[in-house]
């Protein structure tokens, strides 16, 4: 199945990484919208103030959804980076949506330190329709 | 976004600045280190945006102070507060790099908005630039013997080709089998593997001077550097669950006869192997050390877990030239 970020993902190394996997997995994500609008699940790198990077693994990082394994891990992050910049809601939105991604959503990074994982989607993925706001940020 | 109390500039001396690492990366680097002409650190910190420009603050840190916020001991509200030259820039830089305006403004000034909370402290680990540089600088002070100049950089690239091997997961080739039995063996080893490093990777003393604050210059590979600079400081924060841990699996190895044995001729049986391999795995991974690329390499499970105690005992080491004052391992090359 082909990702629905190919054309950018070419020239990049191991993008996304071999390691990844597909998976059924309660996620939770930061979202500015409610009801989540496909902005919402935009990845950094195709955001208009997205600073480029130079290196082969955040290149292909910036192509990736930041994605939860839990709400409070999710809120756990989200305070810790508000404790640094108190406007950080202007960066990542005001609240917390959670969905179930599947197999044939795409392929996630194994859950990492403080319950972030990254989904690199399918072309025919379309998650803004399936998560739902749970609370605010 | 909010208005400034402050004095713009032009021409500033920020432009300048390279990116050396991102300190806090959330979709987007959230606090980021710089560093000027002169080798000073800046620490950019995100406040704002609008659809034009991202904001940052801008602070000048001393080696010391990014040494106490990366090792949590200072919070970014600390740097913000006191910066080292009694201002702060506010920089606001639109998606191109290009700095659209600095304003000069004392912390007092600053939009409450602004100003992150007292308990902003660092729980991350920072990601290189590629324009990170090829070299390590440890800053050195207090009285170092003869021994000391000549054993330190030895002991520096002992650890960093070890690390260099889980994480450049490249050459292929195995280590060559040593016995594992005693202290001279590890040193052999040590030794071998360094030269197993590619040449371009290889850590290469580059530079030493005494002066106080002094430096020890190494060339080498900026995220093996980064990875031995993450190793020291968990097996400093976790020292006494480590040393347990070590001072357990020296036991059992002692029980079992094997610390004496040649780790090249003993004869282990498929269990016995098996648990060697859980003992090693499980010390590696305390220490924050890959270890299937070491069990891989080596000349079996014994060996291989002897590789990871000895490199261990060389962290300690580098400890111990810490503790004494005569070095400081920094956060970021």
């Amino acid at each position: 199945m082909g990702f629905k970020y190919e054309k950018q993902h070419a020239g990049i190394s191991n993008c996304p990484p071999h390691a990844y996997r597909a998976v059924e997995r309660v996620s939770f994500r930061f979202v500015a919208n409610d009801p989540p609008l496909p902005d919402d699940f935009l990845p950094v790198a195709l955001r208009p103030d997205h600073e480029p990077l130079d290196r082969d693994v955040r290149r292909c990082q910036s192509l990736g959804l930041s994605l939860f394994a839990s709400e409070k891990a999710g809120r756990e992050k989200f305070n810790y980076l508000r404790k640094k910049a108190p406007l950080i809601h202007k960066k990542v939105g005001t609240m917390i949506a959670t969905g179930t991604i599947t197999p044939k959503d795409g392929l996630t990074s194994d859950i990492e330190r403080h319950g972030h994982f990254t989904l690199h989607e399918f072309a025919t993925a379309s998650l803004h329709a399936s998560f739902k706001i749970i609370g605010t940020l | 976004m909010h208005a400034l109390n402050g004095a713009g500039i032009t021409n500033s001396s920020l432009t300048q600045a390279v990116k050396v690492a991102d300190l806090v990366y959330f979709d987007g680097p959230i606090v980021c280190l710089y560093r000027n002409e002169q080798r000073e650190n800046l620490l950019y910190s995100w406040v704002d945006s609008d659809d034009e420009c991202q904001r940052w603050i801008v602070t000048r840190v001393s080696d010391v102070q990014l040494d106490d916020y990366v090792n949590k001991k200072s919070p970014l509200a600390a740097l913000i507060a006191g910066p080292k030259d009694q201002f702060l820039y506010v920089a606001d830089i639109d998606k191109h790099g290009r700095y659209r305006s600095v304003t000069i403004v004392s912390p007092g000034g600053l939009p409450p908005e602004y100003v992150p909370a007292d308990d902003s402290y660092y729980d991350d680990e920072p990601m290189l630039s590629e324009s990170a540089p090829r070299e390590e600088r440890i800053p050195i002070e207090g009285d170092w013997t003869f021994d000391d100049l000549s054993s330190f950089p030895n002991l520096y690239a002992s650890i960093y080709s070890l690390a260099y091997f889980t994480r450049k997961g490249a050459p292929g080739d195995a280590f060559e089998a040593y016995p594992m039995r005693d202290g001279f063996s590890s040193v052999h080893f040590f030794n071998t593997i360094r030269e197993q490093v590619p040449a371009e990777d290889r850590s290469e003393l580059r530079a030493l001077s005494y002066a106080s604050p002094g430096a020890i210059v190494f060339k080498l590979d900026p995220d093996v550097a980064s990875l031995v600079r993450q190793i020291y400081r968990r097996s400093k924060e976790r020292h006494e669950d480590i040393a347990r841990n070590y001072s357990a699996t020296y036991k059992i190895l002692k029980e079992l006869k094997l610390l004496g044995a040649d780790a090249t001729k003993v004869n282990i049986d498929r269990k016995g192997s098996d648990f060697l391999v859980k003992l090693g795995n499980d010390f590696a991974r305390e220490l924050g050390l890959e270890y299937k690329p070491i069990l891989e390499r080596a000349n079996g499970p014994l060996m291989a877990l002897k590789i990871v105690l000895a490199f261990h005992r060389r962290l300690l080491k580098l400890g111990e030239f810490e503790t004494t004052g005569k070095i400081r391992v920094p956060v970021v090359s």
